[in-house]
């Protein structure tokens, strides 16, 4: 009986060796950015353009032998283009590796939501994938071979990420992010802008601001820097002062970035931000010795300089009647009146307020005085 | 003999399996409808009933249902009892395997046929619960010691991720003020059900003590609070919904940056997939227990070890049926309506249990 079964097992299990239909790996490219436009042919302007950049695997991935393969396809919809690019290949085209995402301007100015829908609802695609606006198309920025790139794709990847460089313009959005960020209320998509810069550079120093479809405004590098200041921690980044009669860069060690609602009640809100930090003195451009005095002087500088900043990008992201930063959605959070607090956050929106305190301590000189 | 430790092992497992088993979804679609308000009524009354039910089956040393049963209630009904609960543990392991099959098309290979994925798991059940009672726990014990590690791994990174929005939670638990819904307290009141496994498990206990009983609200309310809380976090208020399995994109939204692999989705995945299996085999050895109790006769001789087949050849045919007529949609439903009748049938259980301790204190 016993043996029977343990011949019935075998005999079963034998069945399910084949039946895996796996492909090994030097049957695979590797997808491993997607850079999505509009055709430029203005008869095709609700087409999509598809271009896939593909890693085949090789041997020795320390060589710089490592050619990418980059695909550009034109279809009615995203899935379709990409059939027609799997027949241009010889390999099983895999999309597990896919590291970003570029939407092409034309893209952008239009509608994202059938790319954000498609790319959260296929399997294979993680969520934990870099999105990020390329300009002036995004097939320029996929193609774009720097010569730093050692691994296909590699120079995009780690730029939108954190891993390589950690620059303050830089502001990394999964695609998770981007995808609870088009169906909340009180919290609007961002995207990090790629440009291409010929002959072979990427540039990533601004950020996309969208209302739920479509791109709305553009923060400029500064903006985007201070932006970073305000919604992250810890922020990488030196900044430069120039005040009267000083004029000095400082770098920071260590920030942070708390706001708060106030009011609501009577029709009125302010938006308090507390911004603090701290850091150390990178260059001294009057070449005058630092005292504790004059430290102490630049401090305050600099505080100041950030309320200044800070409150003019507020203002500036209010104009656009957007909400990046989730405003809406703490405003939400804070008020148990759910039947009413839609109604109540638009109505107080264009009359907000902003105040942003400050408290910016320079700590130490750096190696001279 | 096996200390009384184990019972919490037990509800653990059953704690830990919930997001298999569909209860994130019933909490997902009824978050502003009464979500939060059952989570804290179900704490209430699944530890209400993990007492009653220890409480009762304390009395009854060294026996199962099916000696309960028969000793006490009219055999005819302890008969339809027993078929009607046997049934009942199976489909709970049944949905739970059906669960994983479909997880594993959707994120591991959508290439693989769903046969060969069912063939497996029906194969190591069906091996698996035939073993005694004993060494399943302690199985349980050791996969529980390996696995609950990297669970809680997981969730410190899903906590400490500056992604993760606590605006949304906050605007999640406003909605505390709403009339709970039975959905939603069946679903909840799921993660204090492993205590019903005593239901077989009582033969081994040398007895049962309660000690730190405080630990089960505390750690049932937490488990709840994060089974509903942190895929809100991450896909906000409304996205929750969209994904289907709201606790696998969660696993795939955190990164692990410095390890081997930088997706948490293949290490969750793995990690559910020994949860899963084992307490599949825990459902269904309850289950094959208990139809072979149906059998008992009066004295205790129990049908033989090769009448397990006969049970475990044709509920297995069963699962490959069911599965051929689920969709994705149907097994929401079909989990959703095991969850609502679930909660009945373990307030029927309880009520059969007092009766039973009422008619055995009378006898003796």
């Amino acid at each position: 009986m016993k043996k029977g079964i343990c011949c019935l097992l075998a005999i079963l299990l034998s069945g399910t060796l084949s039946g895996c239909q796996f492909k090994d790996i030097d049957k695979r490219s590797f997808v491993l950015a997607i850079g999505i436009d509009r055709p430029d042919d203005p008869k095709k302007r609700d087409q999509f353009e598809v271009t896939l950049k593909m890693g085949i695997p090789e041997g020795d991935p320390t060589k710089r032998s490592q050619e990418s393969v980059v695909i550009t396809e034109v279809a009615e919809s995203v899935p379709e283009a990409i059939r027609l690019a799997k027949s241009k290949m010889d390999k099983e085209v895999d999309f597990s590796h896919c590291k970003a995402l570029i939407y092409g301007e034309s893209l952008v100015r239009n509608n994202i939501t059938p790319i954000v829908d498609w790319s959260s609802r296929r399997r294979d695609i993680q969520l934990i994938m870099y999105c990020a606006v390329g300009m002036p198309n995004a097939k320029e920025v996929v193609q774009m071979q720097t010569k730093s790139e050692r691994l296909p794709g590699n120079a995009l990847i780690l730029g939108l990420g954190k891993e390589g460089t950690e620059s303050p313009y830089i502001k990394t959005v999964y695609s998770y992010d981007l995808k609870r960020r088009v169906t909340e209320r009180g919290l609007d998509p961002i995207m990090p802008i790629v440009e291409a810069k010929h002959p072979d550079m990427l540039v990533i120093d601004k950020l996309a601001l969208f209302n739920k479809k479509k791109m709305v405004t553009v923060l400029s590098p500064e903006e985007t820097r201070i932006y970073n200041l305000l919604t992250s921690h810890n922020l990488r980044s030196s900044f430069r002062v120039d005040a009267e009669g000083t004029s000095f860069d400082y770098n920071l060690e260590a920030s942070k970035s708390r706001y708060r609602i106030q009011g609501g009640k009577d029709g009125k809100a302010v938006i308090q931000y507390t911004l603090s930090g701290r850091a150390v003195l990178e260059e001294n451009t009057v070449g005058t010795s630092v005292t504790g005095p004059v430290m102490r002087g630049y401090s305050k500088a600099a505080g100041e300089k950030w309320k200044k900043d800070g409150e003019q990008l507020l203002k500036k992201i209010q104009a656009t009647g957007l909400d990046p930063i989730g405003w809406g959605l703490r405003y939400y959070s804070r008020n148990w009146n759910n039947a009413t607090e839609q109604e109540d956050w638009k109505r107080l929106y264009p009359n907000l307020e902003f105040q942003v305190k400050a408290d910016m301590e320079i700590k130490y000189t750096g190696m001279i005085r | 003999m096996v200390s009384s430790k184990y019972i919490y092992y037990l509800f653990l497992m059953n704690a830990l399996i919930n997001i298999i088993n569909f209860v994130p979804r019933v909490l997902v679609f009824t978050r502003f409808h009464g979500a939060l308000p059952s989570i804290f009524l179900s704490t209430f009354i699944g530890t209400l009933l993990f007492f009653g039910f220890t409480y009762t089956i304390k009395g009854f040393k060294g026996q199962g249902l099916p000696e309960i049963f028969n000793a006490t209630l009219p055999r005819f009904f302890s008969f339809l009892l027993l078929i009607l609960y046997a049934f009942f543990w199976f489909m709970a392991g049944i949905i739970t395997m059906l669960s994983f099959v479909d997880i594993t098309l959707r994120f591991i290979s959508p290439d693989i046929s769903s046969y060969a994925v069912i063939l497996g798991f029906l194969l190591l059940t069906s091996i698996c619960c035939r073993l005694s009672s004993e060494s399943i726990l302690y199985a349980l014990e050791t996969l529980l010691f390996l696995v609950t590690p990297i669970i809680v791994y997981m969730l410190v990174k899903a906590f400490i991720n500056p992604a993760f929005n606590w605006d949304a939670v906050m605007q999640v638990v406003t909605f505390m003020w709403t009339r709970p819904k039975y959905v939603s307290l069946a679903g909840a009141t799921f993660i204090f059900s492993g205590y019903f496994n005593l239901a077989i498990f009582n033969r081994n206990f040398k007895q049962i003590k309660t000690r730190h009983f405080w630990m089960i609200p505390v750690v049932g309310l937490m488990i709840l609070l994060v089974t509903f809380l942190v895929p809100v976090g991450y896909h906000g208020t409304i996205g929750v919904e969209e994904h289907v399995y709201s606790w696998f994109s969660t696993a795939d939204s955190i990164r692990m940056e410095l390890f081997i692999i930088e997706r948490v989705l293949f290490l969750f995945y793995t990690t559910y997939l020994t949860l899963a299996l084992v307490s599949t085999v825990l459902h269904w050895h309850v289950g094959l227990e208990l139809f072979k109790g149906a059998f008992q006769s009066k004295e205790g001789k129990k049908p033989g070890k090769k009448m397990d087949w006969w049970v475990l050849v044709p509920f297995s045919a069963a699962t490959i049926i069911i599965m051929n007529f689920l969709d994705q949609v149907r097994l929401g439903q079909l989990g959703q309506w095991f969850l609502n009748i679930r909660f009945l049938n373990e307030l029927l259980l309880m009520g059969v249990m007092f009766y039973a301790k009422g008619r055995s204190a009378k006898k003796t």
